[in-house]
């Protein structure tokens, strides 16, 4: 039994194991993808909430968003943009994602929006 | 009684002799005299050819006339002095005359006259040959020569100005072609030497001289700038350049002159004014005309027949008038395309700059915070877990959860340092841009003053909003910074134990938002000093936090509220306390640079 299923994108893998050592002790179960590799993890796996980086190589969260977006069967999961980007509300209003993230960012905000978006994404305790 | 008007007829002479008035007396008329005394008075030629056309008499006028003496002409055959390219149809005249007795037969030719130049004669032979007393043709012969040289002239200056006019005309629809193409340094450059070039060639055709030149004159006394000539040799024209003292116009224009070609904007330089003048090129006579776009004089027209004198008529004048309006608006596009140009390649160079300055500036964001996000996660997560396994009063782990706490302190610290630095280079690169949304400001004080007391419950924060909001326009996150810079530096300054006022005010035009501590108060040259960069009040010590800062956070906030209309100020004394306060117009207002 978790609280829900997390996938994190991002391509620096220190934060990939902050990010999930936090969910995972909140009980959330995570799931990690740089760039890309999200979209099949995504379409697969179905999780309740993604949170994204903006700034990666190759392709960016702009982009990987775009194409959850496109794909119905990713389209409607909650999308939490996190950058350490300073002009992350600008680029978040360009992007089609639900919330923003900026980095550097205590964890009670962290538990705070993921919580607030597995809710309304009506992902109750769900055991994947 | 009707009024008399005096007649253009004046009234009668007296009479100067009794023959006043009368005919002339049969006497003297069968007086041989009589006859030789209208020949030797007679402005026309009158002459007898023989029918080989051999003069058998001629008028005394043909001194006048011809320049020969009648004696010279006399048994000359006339055919001999014609001109070659006249000769034919003179002789058909000739011939006709020969056939059609009695009847006047005209012709008009060239006739060479004693000084080898060519007199135009209009002429009206009549044959007489069967008139026993004259027996011959009977020749009548005006000099036409200056009618026919004027009407020449009037013909070819005809001519010339149409050519002109046509030619202007083109001039015109280059220039109009040329401001449709993209303007690039090269391009301005090279259309407008191809424009100046056609324009003096134009100007050569059209008035027949022998030089022309067109100089720009960047400033009334500086020096001339060489644009397009035409009819100069190769040596002439590296004068010309050279720009050499003594060779310019300015050296040979009299104080005179120079009066008058700037009020009237063209005047002729006469080398026969004076026997020591020489002009440039030794020229006779050297036209200027002014450039001039409005009131600025912008280079000059200059033209020459060379050493031949030259009378320049009003239709001349004219033209060259014209020449040096166009040639004047050739160089002002030039110079505001040059203008364009360069305006382009600042913006471009601009641009690129400040493409490089925001990549820049985003991955210093990027790189400075995410190690700050690491460190910052794993001290949390660090803290989360003892937290958990610490149970009753462990002073082992509690003292581990202090410098935890601390060392997150620390690493929050240094994400608003790095935040403060990042601002700075924005505010520098002109690439801080403020949000334009609604929001209100009451909101966005008590969220601020909120988050300072989450952060030190201690101090005694005293808020006073108003009983409604202050819906406005703007950049609510940058408001806020403004409002919690205020703040820390209140509770940095002052006194723990002492409390801070927060106020928020409108009244109809503008809000005014102050934070009001009870610390060491600044003196007045400080009070404009502090929201200088880097600047640091001397002497003054904080009193908590750990923030010191690196003296930038009123700079920002003064950029960010002057961004959106407002004004920044502060209101203290030494030993008294300070009011830091600020203003935003309520009025809808758009900040300098909306995203």
């Amino acid at each position: 039994m978790t609280k829900g299923l997390v996938l994190v994108v991002d391509d620096d893998p220190d934060i990939i194991e902050v990010v999930r050592v936090a969910l995972e002790d909140e009980g959330y179960q995570v799931l990690a993808a740089v760039n890309g590799a999200a979209l099949p993890i995504a379409r697969e796996r179905h999780p309740n909430v993604i949170l994204l980086d903006i700034m990666m190589p190759g392709m960016d969260g702009i982009e990987v968003s775009r194409m959850l977006r496109a794909d119905p069967r990713t389209a409607d999961i909650p999308i939490i943009a996190m950058s350490a980007h300073d002009r992350l509300r600008s680029i978040g209003a360009k992007m089609a994602v639900n919330d923003g993230l900026p980095k550097p960012f205590m964890l009670n905000q962290l538990f705070e929006k993921v919580a607030h978006w597995m809710e309304s994404a009506g992902a109750g305790a769900k055991d994947q | 009684m009707p009024p008399t008007f005096p007649t253009a007829v004046p009234a009668r002479a007296p009479a100067a002799s009794s023959d006043s008035g009368l005919p002339v007396s049969t006497a003297a008329l069968d007086k041989p005299e009589f006859y030789q005394a209208l020949l030797d008075q007679a402005t026309d030629l009158v002459a007898v050819l023989d029918a080989d056309g051999n003069f058998r008499y001629s008028s005394p006028s043909c001194w006048r006339i011809l320049g020969f003496s009648p004696d010279v002409l006399i048994g000359a055959n006339a055919f001999t002095f014609i001109h070659p390219d006249d000769l034919q149809a003179v002789l058909a005249a000739f011939a006709r005359a020969l056939a059609t007795s009695g009847e006047p037969i005209t012709a008009t030719f060239r006739f060479r006259h004693a000084d080898k130049s060519w007199r135009v004669l209009e002429t009206t032979g009549t044959n007489r040959l069967t008139d026993p007393v004259v027996h011959g043709i009977v020749i009548n012969s005006r000099d036409v020569t200056d009618r026919v040289q004027a009407e020449a002239d009037r013909n070819a200056l005809r001519v010339r100005e149409q050519e002109s006019l046509a030619a202007l005309l083109q001039m015109a629809e280059a220039l109009v072609l040329l401001d449709n193409e993209a303007a690039t340094e090269e391009s301005v450059v090279s259309g407008t030497d191809a424009v100046a070039q056609h324009l003096v060639d134009l100007t050569r055709r059209a008035l027949g001289c022998r030089r022309v030149t067109i100089s720009a004159l960047d400033h009334p006394t500086g020096p001339v700038r060489p644009v397009a000539f035409v009819g100069l040799t190769p040596e002439e024209e590296q004068t010309w350049r050279s720009g050499a003292p003594g060779t310019g116009l300015r050296d040979h224009i009299t104080l005179a002159e120079r009066n008058l070609l700037w009020s009237e904007g063209i005047v002729v330089l006469d080398a026969s004014a004076s026997p020591e003048r020489a002009l440039p090129f030794a020229a006779q006579t050297v036209l200027c005309a002014l450039l001039r776009v409005g009131p600025r004089i912008v280079g000059v027209l200059s033209l020459d027949h060379g050493a031949t004198p030259h009378y320049y008529a009003a239709e001349e004048l004219a033209l060259a008038r014209a020449v040096a309006s166009l040639a004047a608006l050739v160089l002002e596009r030039d110079r505001l395309l040059l203008e364009r140009a360069d305006a382009q390649a600042k913006e471009l160079a601009m641009r690129e700059t400040n493409r490089r300055m925001d990549a820049f500036l985003a991955l210093a964001s990027h790189e400075l915070k995410t190690p700050l996000t690491t460190a910052g996660g794993n001290v949390q997560i660090a803290a989360r877990r003892l937290e958990s396994v610490i149970e009753g009063d462990n002073g082992q782990l509690a003292n581990v959860m202090l410098l935890l706490a601390r060392a997150l302190r620390g690493i929050d610290r240094i994400n608003m340092l790095v935040d403060d630095l990042l601002d700075i280079s924005r505010i520098q690169a002109d690439q801080l841009q403020p949000r334009h949304e609604r929001y209100d400001l009451t909101v966005v004080v008590r969220d601020a003053v909120d988050e300072q007391r989450d952060l030190d419950p201690t101090r005694e924060l005293s808020l006073t909003l108003p009983a409604e909001g202050i819906p406005t326009l703007g950049d609510p996150v940058r408001i806020g910074q403004v409002v919690l810079n205020y703040l820390t530096n209140a509770l940095k300054y002052s006194p723990p134990e002492q409390p801070i006022e927060i106020g928020v005010q409108a009244n109809g035009t503008q809000a005014r938002v102050w934070v009001c501590d009870l610390g060491p108060g600044l003196a007045p040259t400080d009070q404009e000093r502090v929201w200088e960069r880097f600047h640091r009040v001397e002497g003054i010590m904080h009193q908590s936090g750990s923030r010191v800062g690196l003296g930038l956070g009123l700079y920002i906030s003064k950029t960010i509220i002057e961004q959106h209309g407002g004004q920044v100020g502060v209101t203290s004394a030494p030993g008294e306390g300070a009011t830091f306060w600020f203003t935003i117009p309520l009025v809808p207002h758009t900040p300098d640079r909306v995203s």
